[in-house]
């Protein structure tokens, strides 16, 4: 009879759901039962089967999440940084611009100085060769 | 002004919880992957209203709320009992029988399932477990002690007298 009882607080006893008295009650009726503390041991492997394995979710959930926070940030923006950012990107557009022109332009009279180069050394030996 | 909360964060600490949970209630690696991201996805929408207090609960109740609409969807509650019959496998040693509690875990009706999901992973006391399912405290108690029950019932007539003796 007082097994039954005992039986029916054990899941609340493990998730310490149950009142002083009640826990003193389950502690010594265990600690007296043999019948009571195996199924206690049963509960608790029950218990730990439930819990025992986190399953991971894939790596594209993480990537998609972090993908829609930053738009998410973007779009959430306050209204002033909005023109700050789109000047910044103007600027940095500008920047690359020159620099790579500037970059296109130096190879374009690169190549021109060794053409002009080229055409005085070969002057130059026709020179040397009359 | 409150501390903003960090999804990246939020997601590390408990994208697993959620996943697990969400997949001990559909069944189905997809839908709970749908499920985890929807959660996530719902935080960042309301991410300037959320406050850490609670917050893991809140989780929680979102995850449940879209995995019950996911399985009300898909009409999943018929999944067959007698699949997870036939997945049982036959040798059983201690691994062996923590895979069959899993799956009779899952033969456990949804209704008490869930409450006993949120007990066990979540780790949520009963007051807590009643507010993520929106039920009394005496429900939900006697919910999970019912599955209890009868996975305790099942798992002696499944596993080996001596895991039980163990």
């Amino acid at each position: 009879m007082m097994c039954q009882r005992i039986k029916l607080l054990l899941y609340d006893y493990t998730k310490g759901e149950l009142s002083k008295i009640e826990i003193d009650m389950v502690k010594s009726h265990l600690e007296k039962c043999n019948a009571c503390r195996k199924e206690m041991v049963f509960l608790e492997k029950i218990k730990s089967s439930i819990r025992q394995e986190l399953l991971e979710p894939s790596d594209k959930i993480l990537y998609k999440i972090k993908k829609i926070n930053f738009e998410n940030r973007l779009i959430n923006l306050p209204v002033f940084f909005k023109p700050l950012i789109a000047f910044a990107v103007l600027v940095i557009f500008l920047v690359g611009f020159i620099y790579f022109g500037n970059l296109i332009k130096q190879g374009k009279t690169d190549k021109l100085d060794k053409f002009y180069q080229d055409i005085y050394d070969i002057s130059v030996d026709f020179n040397n060769l009359s | 002004m409150p501390e903003r909360v960090n999804i990246e964060e939020l997601y590390k600490a408990y994208s697993r919880m959620v996943y697990t949970i969400a997949y001990r209630i559909v069944k189905n690696k997809a839908d709970a992957e749908d499920i985890t991201q929807d959660v996530f996805i719902k935080l960042i929408q309301i991410q300037d209203s959320l406050r850490r207090q609670n917050l893991k609960t809140f989780i929680y109740k979102i995850t449940v709320n879209k995995s019950i609409d996911r399985l009300r969807n898909k009409k999943m509650q018929t999944v067959k009992n007698e699949d997870i019959k036939e997945e049982l496998p036959k040798k059983k040693d201690s691994n062996e029988n923590n895979i069959i509690l899993n799956l009779l875990m899952e033969k456990i009706d949804i209704e008490q399932r869930i409450p006993i999901l949120l007990s066990e992973i979540g780790g949520f006391s009963y007051k807590e477990i009643s507010e993520i399912l929106e039920t009394n405290i005496g429900t939900i108690k006697s919910r999970i002690n019912r599955g209890i029950n009868t996975l305790k019932q099942m798992a002696k007539e499944e596993i080996d007298d001596d895991v039980s003796e163990n």
